[in-house]
């Protein structure tokens, strides 16, 4: 770990610190991620990832998520999360029909196509 | 007349008085692109289109038409937003040679008010990234020095503005991206409040965070382009119908009354002490004018870069679905000729057509979102992110604007940081807590440390306060002016 990480994430000690109603009972945990574990995410994710990438990916996770295990103990009980940080207006729209692009447009860039379609693998065998 | 010392306010108002035409403005700078872009890699195309589109200017002009904000004046797009005709990257394999049938909102109210898009612009992959050196076009390079990274991941358009290969250009940022690179490229960079500007047509990293803005060389440039770019949009639910002021009309003046506030945690230790002094000119310089200055607390500074990335890197894995090889972009298919399990053939697809930084992403965003791990990190994340903006609520009760670094160091050399991902995100320390709120950021040119390398200060204002940073920045502009420094070593 670099000196300006070890630096920046003393200065999150810091912020925890200043935090006055953190729990005293809680600590950061050393992440435990396999590549096990990470081949079940790429397999969520539709990622193919090499042997060597899975390796990688194993301990790049487990270093950002332990660097990142201090948000844990900030209090968070009751607190409404937030999704879009400015209240959104709904304003309404005009009532007319909206053009869209035509099927031509948008199909012009399908890498496979057939006809008005997607090319797409077979789904059902 | 010497193009090369103007910025696009002035190129405008020699357009609109016709002592130059857009056809030569437009002329110039596509030379200065020819002849600088291969050591700057700061374009990744250039539109033929554009010298056309100069004389079509120069004609309304001769038939008497009033001239626009932007009449003739040449700009660059980061190669994020869609330009219909005109092949759109985002600086990744899976979308070479994609060409939107459609084009973003921003850029064609820039081409609206007359301005010529010269072409797009090297990025960051999906813009992820803060250095540039994730490009699947290559690295850019910074034009303060060359051995040196322009920031990221709107890196190549502050390249573009810093070298002169473009007047204005349009960046986005979604943690730091627009305002880190204005620091490092001694350049002005405004990232609007979320939802001042339309993000319609721009491809989405992390939606909730993701916002266009200006990067130029002169603050009366970036009033000038953010309120061209500025406006509800139909197209985006999250635009916002405030009225847009006219921010080209404000002038350096008194700041009497404008009350500042430093936030001790951004004025610490562990930032270098050149860009420390370098702040402190820019606090000195605005009291002079008038504004008080008192010390703030931002206590949960720290933890915005961890609950950025799992709230970034979730919003980013699920944009990045679409990408699967059958809509657009990059198709592979398997050994059986496309007749494989459509999870392989997407897997395929995305394997080969992402970058290893957009892997890493997709991955950290998925386990964040993942059964069993969603209330431990997205869920935590996004419900600190709360406090994050309560924080700053709280604390422009009491004061207009923030002032502090816009990041711990300037720009670092080529290949300094690309292997440790953690010390990269780090850089980001200082911004991203204002896209998490929703707030407008600033970065301006504030001193160049003993080695030339420019040196940013960043100015934060609440929600839709853009004229507290441009009235500061004005100011600073006018006491300092940096803007009209040539880098040298070109």
């Amino acid at each position: 770990m670099t000196l300006a990480v070890q630096k920046i994430l003393s200065n999150l000690g810091e912020a925890r610190r200043m935090t006055a109603t953190m729990s005293a009972n809680q600590t950061a945990t050393e992440t435990l991620i396999t590549e096990a574990d990470v081949r079940k995410v790429a397999q969520l994710a539709r990622l193919q990832l090499s042997d060597a990438e899975v390796k990688a990916t194993a301990g790049h996770l487990r270093a950002v998520l332990d660097a990142f295990a201090n948000i844990s103990v900030l209090p968070t009980e009751g607190v409404l999360p937030l999704v879009t940080p400015v209240d959104p207006e709904h304003p309404w729209r005009e009532d007319a029909e909206p053009r869209g692009l035509g099927a031509d447009a948008v199909l012009e860039q399908a890498p496979a196509r057939l006809g008005n379609s997607f090319k797409v693998p077979p789904v059902v065998g | 007349m010497d193009l090369l010392r103007m910025d696009a306010s002035g190129i405008r108002d020699a357009v609109a008085a016709k002592q130059i035409s857009a056809e030569a403005a437009t002329q110039f700078f596509l030379q200065r692109i020819q002849q600088l872009n291969p050591k700057l890699n700061a374009f990744i195309c250039v539109r033929d289109e554009a010298l056309a589109e100069a004389r079509a200017v120069d004609a309304r002009l001769a038939q008497g038409h009033t001239p626009r904000k932007l009449e003739g004046v040449p700009v660059g797009i980061k190669d994020l937003l869609c330009t219909k005709g005109t092949a759109t990257t985002a600086g990744s394999n899976i979308l070479r040679g994609y060409v939107p049938p459609y084009t973003a909102t921003v850029v064609e109210k820039l081409q609206n008010e007359g301005a010529i898009v010269l072409g797009k612009l090297n990025l960051d992959e999906f813009a992820m990234g803060s250095s540039n050196e994730t490009s699947a076009f290559g690295p850019c390079r910074n034009p303060w020095n060359l051995d040196c990274v322009p920031g990221g991941s709107s890196g190549g358009s502050a390249a573009a503005v810093a070298a002169r290969l473009v007047p204005m250009a349009i960046g986005t940022d979604t943690g730091g991206s627009i305002r880190q690179p204005a620091s490092f490229c001694n350049l002005h960079g405004l990232k609007p409040t979320y939802g001042r500007v339309s993000r319609y047509g721009i491809i989405a990293f992390a939606s909730s965070l993701d916002q266009a803005g200006a990067m130029t060389l002169s603050s009366r440039d970036c009033a000038l382009m953010t309120e061209v770019i500025s406006g509800y949009d139909p197209k985006d639910a999250t635009s916002s119908t405030r009225e847009v002021p006219r921010w080209s009309d404000l002038q350096p003046g008194s700041l009497a009354g404008l009350r500042i506030g430093l936030p001790r945690q951004h004025w610490a230790d562990g930032t270098d002490s050149e860009v420390l002094a370098a702040c402190e000119g820019v606090r000195r310089i605005l009291e002079a004018a008038g504004a008080t200055c008192r010390e703030v607390d931002l206590s949960l500074t720290a933890a915005g870069v961890p609950i950025y990335y799992l709230i970034a890197t979730s919003e980013a894995s699920s944009n990045l679905a679409r990408y699967d090889g059958v809509r657009f972009g990059l198709r592979v298919e398997g050994p059986n000729g496309g007749n494989e399990s459509l999870d392989d053939f997407y897997s395929a697809t995305r394997g080969q057509g992402f970058g290893s930084e957009v892997k890493r992403r997709i991955m950290l965003g998925t386990y964040a979102l993942s059964s069993g791990f969603y209330d431990a990190y997205f869920k935590k994340a996004a419900q600190v992110r709360r406090l994050v903006r309560d924080e700053f609520m709280s604390v422009f009760q009491g004061v207009d604007l923030l002032l502090g670094p816009v990041t711990t160091g300037p720009a670092f050399r080529l290949g300094d940081r690309i292997s440790d991902p953690l010390a990269m995100y780090m850089n980001d320390v200082f911004t991203t807590a204002t896209n998490l709120a929703g707030l407008p950021g600033m970065s301006i040119p504030a001193g160049f440390t003993q080695s030339g390398l420019p040196i940013g200060a960043q100015l934060m204002a609440g929600h839709f306060r853009e004229d507290h940073l441009i009235a500061a920045s004005h100011v600073v502009d006018r006491e300092l002016r940096l803007s009209e420094r040539v880098p040298h070593e070109l």
